[in-house]
């Protein structure tokens, strides 16, 4: 079974992507914010990262520049955010970001992204 | 009363320390009782009030606490709900297991209005974050339960963040029955409650979205205006009306904003009513038109943006020579040229010339040629605009 690591600091939000990701038949690894998404990467295994951008104490960039520093460049990252301004999108891109979805977003779309960076 | 220290002719600090010791201010009997009274009751109410203080503080830390254990509780509880009705498959077997599930919610928890709310807020951060299907199946959701009658009373409410929320959901939720009201709040005295109500109506009403400012008295601030044009800019499928249609309206705030939205939406047949406004008596009404002649280009307004220039101020001048470098055409360059050559002022003149540089080739032709020429101050403006390094 794929680990997805997934971040976000909107509990509600946090616990049902978690439900639609179980559902479709992954593992999930939480983190509410930044520092635990980082000490997450440190200390877990997994195939795939979720992040959103808007984190506390350490934002999605950063998180996504130390998972590729760790895993590797063709690590699969997926950011979430709520900013869909051009800088923003080609800044993730830049960072190694391999999707880039603005928030509202739906769920199903997501479960397909997911799977694509997974095969 | 008696005062000892008076008595000695000049004491010594131990005599003056021991006197004041032995002093006694002694109240004259008809006084001493009330004074006495008066300090009692100022002891029992501080003590009282100290009392009531206390457990004012416990009462809200305890209730605090409760909601709190509450909340968390029925958060996880609405979960399940939420998330079961969003990504379960849709089937027939689903249908069924939706409305028991329904059911067991709203005899369980939606008798009372706190566990109406808790679901009210989850709804309504799931459906800012997600589209699509589970957009629909969230609304439909929310009008199943009639979660939009408790919102509706919050228009009514004193406290004008809750009226701000209860605007702000019911447009997110598209709950038309609340147009009405909606449109009320967009001329409130309170500028908050205001802009969220005029922002609401683009959502609510997509046919008409700016009909509130017909007639509206009501400031508009920059800030609000900025509000609106983000709205409109991210509201899909609304329709445009012509900005030119409130071009009339008494309420100089209205319009400023409806030249902006002209100039968002490349109203270019609002131009007559522009060349009309540049001769308006509010001077912020006269330089966002001049502004929008130029980002419209309209050169239809040139002549009458030359004949507005010496009487207006250093403001507005400024926004003009912009607007004429942006039109270009035979009177503006002409204009301009004389600016460049013979204005009084040098500040005017280095306008005239940069508006002229941004005309395009004859404007740069000219300023070379005024580089090499005999007048000392258009040759060094020259010099320095020509200048690549700069």
């Amino acid at each position: 079974m794929k680990t997805i690591l997934l971040i976000e600091d909107e509990e509600l939000i946090l616990r049902a992507l978690e439900f639609r990701l179980k559902r479709d038949g992954y593992n999930v690894i939480k983190a509410a914010d930044g520092r635990e998404g980082l000490h997450q990467i440190e200390t877990n295994n997994f195939d795939l990262l979720i992040t959103d951008m808007m984190l506390p104490f350490n934002n999605g960039l950063e998180v996504v520049g130390k998972v590729k520093k760790i895993k590797g460049k063709a690590f699969p990252v997926i950011v979430l955010s709520n900013v869909g301004l051009e800088n923003t999108v080609l800044e993730a891109f830049k960072m190694g970001a391999d999707d880039y979805i603005t928030k509202p977003f739906s769920p199903a779309e997501l479960s397909i992204r997911v799977k694509r960076l997974l095969n | 009363m008696t005062f000892p220290l008076l008595q000695h002719k000049v004491p010594d600090f131990y005599d003056c320390f021991r006197l004041i010791r032995e002093t006694r201010f002694e109240l004259p009997e008809s006084l001493a009782q009330p004074v006495v009274w008066l300090s009692l009751l100022i002891i029992v109410v501080s003590i009282l009030t100290s009392v009531a203080i206390l457990l004012s503080l416990f009462t809200y830390r305890f209730r605090s606490q409760y909601y709190q254990q509450k909340r968390s509780e029925l958060e996880k509880s609405y979960l399940l709900l939420l998330t079961g009705i969003i990504f379960e498959e849709e089937d027939e077997m689903h249908a069924q297991k939706k409305k028991k599930l329904i059911r067991h919610f709203q005899d369980e928890y939606l008798y009372k209005y706190f566990n109406r709310l808790i679901l009210r807020k989850q709804l309504f951060t799931l459906f800012k974050n997600f589209s699509g299907s589970a957009h629909d199946i969230l609304r439909n959701l929310y009008f199943e339960l009639q979660l939009e009658k408790d919102v509706l009373k919050n228009l009514n409410s004193f406290f004008y963040k809750r009226k701000i929320q209860a605007i702000r959901e019911l447009s997110l939720m598209q709950v038309k029955e609340s147009t009405p009201r909606i449109r009320k709040l967009t001329t409130h005295k309170n500028s908050l409650i205001r802009n969220e109500a005029q922002r609401a109506m683009l959502d609510l009403d997509k046919e008409n979205p700016f009909d509130f400012l017909t007639g509206n008295s009501q400031y508009l601030s920059d800030w609000d205006q900025v509000n609106l044009e983000i709205t409109s800019l991210k509201t899909e499928e609304l329709n445009i009306p012509y900005f030119d249609t409130w071009f009339n309206e008494k309420n100089p705030s209205i319009v400023q904003f409806c030249i902006k939205m002209c100039v968002r939406y490349n109203q270019f047949d609002a131009h007559p009513g522009l060349i009309r406004l540049l001769h308006s008596d509010n001077p912020k009404v006269t330089l966002e038109a001049a502004k929008a002649c130029g980002e419209l280009m309209i050169h239809e307004s040139a002549k009458a943006l030359i004949q507005l220039y010496p009487q207006t101020n250093s403001d507005i001048q400024k926004v003009i020579l912009n607007s004429l470098s942006k039109i270009g055409g035979a009177d503006a360059v002409v204009f301009l040229e004389s600016l460049y050559f013979n204005a009084p002022d040098d500040q005017e003149s280095f306008s005239a010339a940069l508006a002229l540089k941004t005309t395009g080739l004859y404007g740069e032709t000219l300023l070379a040629k005024a580089l090499k020429g005999n007048q000392q101050r258009s040759s060094l403006i020259a010099q320095h605009l020509l200048d690549e390094r700069l």
